[in-house]
């Protein structure tokens, strides 16, 4: 991987929680088990996904 | 039946509007709830069709009624969020219903609510059951508690957390120096 794998998992789990709640807040979906875990782990897949391809500011 | 009142406050309101049949309620049981002029039942179960509270306006006062088909006696019960795959118990309550009475109404003033609440918007998902000798109901309602989300503290903490980790995926997304 090119580029940051630890913090692509840390940061898409973050972001999947935290996306599911301001979902939540805004009245889009509940906190059911499709935003509490779902989302958080297509962050996850999101950020292996970005850790691996690394398609920003790639250095040479 | 009278007995459901001991359950006091919001949960009766959510608990009376959860236990009405519908496609994913089980028992006997009907209900609703009218809020703000507006009168909400069991079909209020989806997001796009929620019982709203506006929990944020001082003076609103919420009517309710609910029934059995058939007298439950003995009776235990619940009333709780969903989040995520668990059901964060809010209220529970339990009594013998002596007068075998199947329907109850009253009225709850939201001005009553935790303040907590008052400061909590959005959509939640809540469950209820009422179980004992003679029948057993449980069912969920979907409850919006109308408020700016963007001025909320768990809203604007929401939108704060979700834009860093955003910018932790990008930092992800960044080529290393080779």
């Amino acid at each position: 991987m090119s580029g940051r794998p630890v913090l692509g998992v840390v940061s898409g789990l973050f972001f999947g929680l935290f996306l599911a709640v301001m979902l939540q807040q805004f009245g889009v979906l509940p906190l059911d088990t499709l935003s509490v875990v779902g989302l958080p782990v297509v962050g996850i897949v999101l950020g292996l996904i970005l850790a691996a391809t690394a398609p920003f500011g790639r250095k040479s | 039946m009278r007995r459901i009142s001991i359950m006091g406050g919001l949960a009766t309101v959510l608990l009376l509007a959860a236990l009405p049949a519908s496609g994913v309620v089980t028992g006997g049981c009907d209900g609703s709830v009218t809020i703000a002029g507006v009168t909400y039942g069991p079909d209020n179960d989806t997001a796009d069709n929620p019982i709203v509270v506006p929990a944020d306006k001082a003076g609103v006062v919420a009517g309710w009624e609910g029934s059995t088909s058939t007298p439950i006696t003995d009776h235990t019960g619940s009333v709780g969020v969903e989040v995520g795959p668990v059901t964060l118990e809010i209220q529970s309550w339990g009594g013998a219903n002596a007068e075998n009475e199947t329907s109850a109404e009253g009225t709850y003033a939201l001005d009553s609510l935790p303040p907590f609440v008052k400061g909590l918007t959005g959509i939640y998902e809540v469950t209820a059951t009422h179980s004992g000798t003679g029948g057993s109901c449980a069912g969920s309602v979907m409850v919006r508690l109308d408020g700016n989300a963007a001025t909320s503290p768990v809203g604007a903490a929401s939108i704060g957390g979700t834009l860093l980790a955003a910018a932790g995926l990008l930092a992800a997304g960044r080529g290393r120096a080779v």
